[in-house]
């Protein structure tokens, strides 16, 4: 019986409206673990959903329910959690729920804020907010599904071809071994000068840098167990460091995007003296950066616009607009190489659009020749390409999903 | 009961128990629940305890520190102590008056 109740108890978490879910479901979840559960447990918890449905708080979930009546909203919302308990009372008597399908129930990935992807696209990591809530790993692929779970927040990284896995605290950063995907173990904590904004792992190198609002902090994980630091970079200018940071392929230079709309680069060929190399001008934030597998360049998205620098000659630029595309704070940006760096493309994702440019980059000299298309899409949130340009990584909010956006792979867009 | 406390309805009681409990310093909600059955007896059930936290924190009478693991602590705020005293003077003035009142001749 109190076993029977433990999984109805747990099962009754996800009848709570979704946004209190992800505030207080996984502590919930959590305090469920240590908590005997019976009868009154359940009962508890169903009169605790249903107050929570009729709490003003928490009574307006979309649109739709909006423009609906009162008594056709209380309606709504009374069935809204009737349904789920009576489908979860028939399903229980009728199937052995695994806990992952439980978990499923409480966790989405819809407005992501942050999102990593292992270099083979078969691991997939999400955020639901910065510092806070939840960290989900996925198995992406034909079919997506939850592997695990527990409490951190954007940004997230990962590393060692995606065996470890960075995840923030508002007091540090986490780091998780991912050799058991479905039970990750944390290995270490990184504490820092505040929350991180941005993490970012060196490509075939131990290196982590880890971007804090006034300083970068490079640290050596060849032992994730026992991090090193290795060096602090220190903001050429107040103000902040904004949330992107990115490594060259080849782990030796460093980009940093900033609040005052510059993108600033470092030599970090010797970890333990990274040297700084120059600051480029933007107009506006920067939404994504690339550096280049086959050539000294650096390319950022920013405003509309992508801008293409020659890292021997940083004042040597070309810039052409995304047609088509309204910059927007909303939008997800994503930007790739081909693997011999003669073409690069760049993916801008918000309000069901999707639009896709891709230029030749061999000389800067000339206005970049570019393929440009729009599309309708249901990707929405955060988005990545794997290295290699090859697919790009994010959630799929189809209809279908009903709102739980799994994490997809969108093998076609490069065309 | 104080008209702050008032407002939180069927919530009042469970809420005054938790601002008790987290007066004594920060918990997360299972030592929430373990400290209020200690010193009231009363075995608060998860539903209400977090029916009781949302509006507590909506309120800003407690708030929320990072979570250690999946588990996350709660600590009380100063409007929340200030409110807390202010009920338990009230509920403190109505204990005096009652035992007056049933006592003997």
């Amino acid at each position: 019986m109190n076993r029977l109740a433990g999984r109805l108890a747990r099962l009754m978490v996800g009848c709570y409206p979704r946004r209190w879910r992800r505030r207080y479901g996984e502590e919930l979840l959590a305090l469920l673990d240590e908590h005997r559960s019976g009868p009154r447990t359940v009962a508890n918890l169903a009169l605790g959903a249903l107050g929570t449905h009729l709490d003003p708080g928490y009574r307006r979930e979309g649109v739709t329910m909006s423009r609906l009546g009162s008594a056709v909203r209380a309606t709504a919302q009374v069935a809204a959690f009737a349904v789920p308990v009576i489908l979860v009372l028939g399903g229980l008597l009728a199937l052995d729920i695994r806990h992952e399908q439980q978990t499923d129930g409480v966790l989405t990935a819809d407005h992501s804020a942050g999102l990593a992807v292992s270099p083979d696209a078969r691991l997939g990591v999400t955020t639901q907010a910065d510092g806070i809530g939840f960290v989900i790993v996925w198995r992406i692929g034909a079919h997506p599904k939850v592997l695990a779970h527990f409490t951190g927040g954007a940004p997230v990284a990962l590393g060692h071809g995606g065996q470890i896995l960075l995840a923030t605290t508002p007091a540090a950063v986490t780091v998780w071994s991912l050799a058991s995907p479905a039970k990750p173990a944390r290995l270490a904590t990184i504490p820092g000068p505040g929350q991180a904004q941005a993490i970012a792992c060196a490509p075939g190198r131990p290196t982590v840098a880890i971007a804090y609002p006034r300083v970068i902090v490079l640290w050596n994980l060849a032992n994730p167990a026992a991090p090193h630091r290795i060096a602090i970079i220190p903001a050429t200018a107040p103000p902040d460091f904004q949330d992107l940071i990115a490594f060259s392929p080849d782990g030796h230079r460093l980009a940093a995007a900033t609040a005052r709309h510059t993108v600033s680069l470092w030599d970090v060929t010797t970890t333990s003296a990274p040297q700084y190399l120059a600051t480029v001008s933007s107009t506006g934030p920067v939404g994504a950066l690339q550096f280049s597998p086959a050539a000294p360049q650096l390319a950022y998205l920013s405003n509309g616009a992508v801008t293409v620098v020659d890292l021997t000659d940083p004042a040597r630029q070309a810039r052409a607009p995304m047609p088509g595309i309204t910059p927007s704070a909303s939008h997800s940006y994503a930007l790739t190489y081909s693997p011999d760096g003669t073409r690069l493309t760049a993916v801008a994702v918000g309000s069901y659009q999707l639009g896709t440019c891709t230029w030749t980059v061999t000389s800067l000299s000339q206005p970049l020749p570019a393929t440009c298309r729009t599309s309708h899409t249901h990707l929405d949130g955060e988005i990545t390409f794997t290295p290699g340009g090859t697919t790009l990584v994010g959630p799929n909010n189809h209809w279908a999903n009903r709102g739980q956006n799994p994490l997809t792979i969108w093998p076609t867009l490069l065309g | 009961m104080h008209e702050k406390f008032d407002g939180l309805g069927r919530f009042a009681d469970p809420s005054l128990l938790i601002l008790t409990s987290l007066a004594d310093g920060p918990r997360h909600g299972h030592a929430i629940m373990k400290d209020i059955a200690a010193f009231s007896g009363v075995k608060m059930e998860p539903g209400t305890l977090y029916g009781a936290l949302t509006r507590l924190e909506r309120r800003g009478w407690i708030r929320p520190l990072p979570a250690d693991d999946r588990r996350r602590p709660y600590e009380i705020t100063g409007p929340g102590r200030a409110v807390l005293a202010e009920q338990l003077a009230s509920m403190a003035r109505i204990a005096t008056v009652g035992q007056r009142r049933i006592a003997p001749a």
